[in-house]
Parts: C-alpha cells; structure tokens; sequence
C-alpha cells in the first residue's frame, strides 16, 4: 500500500523534529579516540619498533657500512650465543671432589733486620722490638 | 830538545795542580774487606779533620779487618765500625787527607753527582726491603752513569757529601745511606773513639700500624720520663714519626747521655718528654 501524500508530509515532518538521545556525541567522540589507540598499540608491535629504528638510525646514519657493521657485529653476537655450552652439556660432565683444608690464619709477623744486610737470604727478627 | 822541554815545564805542572788532586779525591782512597770468597773493595773518603776515613763495608765482608788504602798503597790505620749501617771510619795517623764537607741531608728529588762528576737523582727514601723493615731508612738513587761503589760519596753543586753509595740494586740504580747517618758514627768516633748506640727501654711491635708503645722497661729513662704502655709515638727529636720504621730509624740516631724531645699521643692529648738515653750494652 502507498502511503499518501498526506501521510509522506505527517512523516517529513515528524523527522524534522527527531533529535538523537542525551549524550550521543560524546560516546561517539570517545568511541573514535579508542579504536585510534587500538589501531596504533598494533602498529606498535615489532613492525613498528622496526619502522622507528630504521627512521632513528636513517637520521643519523647515512653510510652504507655502518648498517655493515651493525649487521656484522649482530652476526658475531649470535654466533657467540649459540656456540656457548648448553646447561644439559654442562650437567653430564663428570662430578670431580675438590680436596680442601680449613687452616686457621696465622697473625702476619713483619721482620725487622738489625744492620743493612741486604741480602735476599738475610734474616731479621720478629716480634716486639726493644729500643 | 831540552829547552822545549823547560819551557813547557810551567805549564805541565799547572796541568798536574789542577787534574791530580781531583783524581786523588775520587780514586785515591779506598778500603779492601775480606769474604769467603776474596776481597770485596770500596770507595772511601776523608771527612772532618782530614784524618777519619769514611767507606761502607757491605754484608758478606768481614769490617773488622778493612785496610785502607790510598792510591794503592796501604795505610795503617784504626778501625771503627758501625754493625748497624755497615759504615766504617779508618782513623789514620800520617798526614790528614782533603776532607770532603758533609752536607745538610738529601729529599727525594735532589740532584747530586759522583766525585767525577756523573749525575745521579735522590728518587725517594725507602723503609723496607724485600718486605723486611730496616733499622734505617735508606735512599734510593738513579744514576746517570756508572752505579757507585759502595763508600763513593754522592755531592751536591758545592761539593758537599748528600749521601753515600750502599749496595747496588741494578745497572742504572742503587741504595744509598744519609749523610746523616755518615755524621752520627764519624761524631760518635771523633768525641769518643767508638761506635754508640742509644737506649731508652721501650718496646714496639713491628706489625703496628702505627708506632705505639707496647712495653716500657722499669727503671728505663723512657719510664723516667714518664712514657707508657699505649702512648703513640709522634716525634722523637726533630723526626716526625708515621710509621714503625720510621721509629726505628729515629732511635738510630739517639745519643747516650744527649736529652732527646719526645712527644707522643695519649688519648686525645699530646704530651712532650724529655728522654736521656743511656748507652745500650752491647
């Protein structure tokens, strides 16, 4: 059934006065900050560290061979870490006892010789010295 | 021929004047010692009234029977010896020698020179040798030249004995002993005709930290004068004291019967004696 033409007027003007609920905008204003973070938290992941550093180091870095030497000095890095002994290689070497003695320290006695003789096999005394 | 010779004369003999005396100086007097294995020889050098002969006699070598020589020739003469720092005076009896000056006392630092004139530096005073504390400080010395032989004198700019070459430590250095040391036995040997050594009675610990008083002996002029047990050693005579050895080195220098200042720390106070040392049985 086709509305009339009355009808469409009656409706045309009850749109003219509909207005959206109490607080509409500022739950749309806050709707769009939250998906601007979400978006740029993913951006952020390890794609974007990279996109950072590779425009931090393009700033500063204008040859060639630094990216050269980084690259190498990664390399070098890596292959030391990985060359390392693993913890399981470690534990099944052979237990071995280590021999240990406990001795009590004995008071540092300082010499004192009793003419300038200088020779290495010369002996001085020790103990309180009386003058 | 001949009258070349007569008129050349004048002026050999100016030569002589001035080159000989100097060599005598520094190559006429020397001291043989006996060891196991020979003869050890040293420098020597008149001091005072021309007739005391100052040398070292390093360990090994019997002191007692040094001879003393002057341009190869034996002298006769006494003989006195100082245990302690192994210097040796020759008093002789003929005519007296060109006695060099002693000088005021070496700091590291000082520049000095050998009778022929090769250059050496004072590099600094050393307390300990192969970790053994000595009983008197000597001086380490640099030579520009040859090391000295032990008894060489070491001179300032005017000719004043600074120090005395010891034992050598390697090709460019040696010890060398206070001039200093070198007047305390030639006085003692001069005034007395022998070789003294001060007591005050107190005992010390080598290991201390710092010098203190670990023992007075009763009856001791140290006890007289009212130093005690735990007293902290700061000055004695016109040393200052920091350490052990450098106790050690000050009492070195004590004469028997000579009032000697003593300050030391008791607590939070400083107290100043007046020690009479008594002469130590030998």
């Amino acid at each position: 059934m086709k509305p009339s033409i009355e009808e469409i007027g009656s409706l045309l003007a009850l749109k003219r006065h509909e207005r959206p609920e109490e607080g509409y905008f500022d739950d749309f204003l806050r709707e769009f900050h939250q998906r601007r973070r979400a978006e740029e938290a993913r951006n952020r992941g390890l794609k974007g560290w990279w996109k950072d550093a590779s425009a931090w180091l393009g700033e500063r870095l204008t040859s060639k061979w630094a990216y050269g030497a980084g690259l190498a000095y990664a390399a070098v890095m890596a292959a030391f870490l990985l060359s390392a002994p693993s913890g399981e290689q470690v534990g099944n070497l052979p237990a071995t006892n280590v021999g240990h003695e406990i001795r009590s320290v004995e008071p540092i006695q300082v010499e004192q010789l009793q003419s300038l003789d200088l020779r290495p096999s010369s002996e001085g005394s020790t103990g309180e010295q009386e003058f | 021929m001949m009258s070349s010779f007569w008129r050349c004369l004048p002026a050999l003999v100016v030569v002589s004047c001035v080159i000989v005396p100097g060599a005598w100086a520094d190559e006429g007097w020397t001291a043989a010692f006996s060891t196991e294995g020979g003869e050890s020889v040293s420098s020597a050098f008149a001091v005072g009234d021309g007739r005391h002969v100052v040398t070292v006699a390093l360990s090994g070598s019997n002191a007692g029977n040094g001879q003393l020589r002057f341009a190869g020739r034996k002298l006769p003469a006494q003989v006195f010896v100082d245990q302690v720092s192994r210097v040796v005076v020759f008093r002789i009896s003929g005519p007296p020698g060109k006695a060099l000056p002693l000088g005021a006392g070496a700091e590291p630092g000082t520049a000095v020179r050998s009778l022929k004139g090769d250059p050496a530096t004072i590099r600094d005073r050393v307390k300990r040798v192969n970790g053994r504390i000595l009983p008197i400080s000597m001086l380490r010395v640099d030579y520009g030249g040859p090391v000295l032989s032990p008894g060489a004198p070491l001179v300032d700019g005017n000719g004043r004995v600074m120090a005395v070459a010891h034992q050598e430590v390697d090709a460019r250095s040696g010890y060398a002993l206070p001039v200093e040391v070198v007047r305390r036995v030639v006085d003692d040997v001069q005034r007395g005709g022998r070789v003294s050594r001060g007591w005050i009675g107190l005992k010390l610990k080598p290991e201390s930290v710092v010098p203190q008083v670990t023992q007075v002996q009763v009856g001791s002029p140290s006890a007289k004068a009212g130093v005690r047990a735990g007293d902290v050693l700061l000055e004695i005579g016109a040393r200052h004291l920091e350490d052990y050895a450098d106790a050690a080195n000050a009492f070195y220098f004590l004469k028997p019967g000579t009032p000697t200042p003593v300050r030391v720390r008791r607590g939070k106070d400083e107290i100043e004696v007046s020690v009479v040392p008594l002469e130590q049985a030998k």
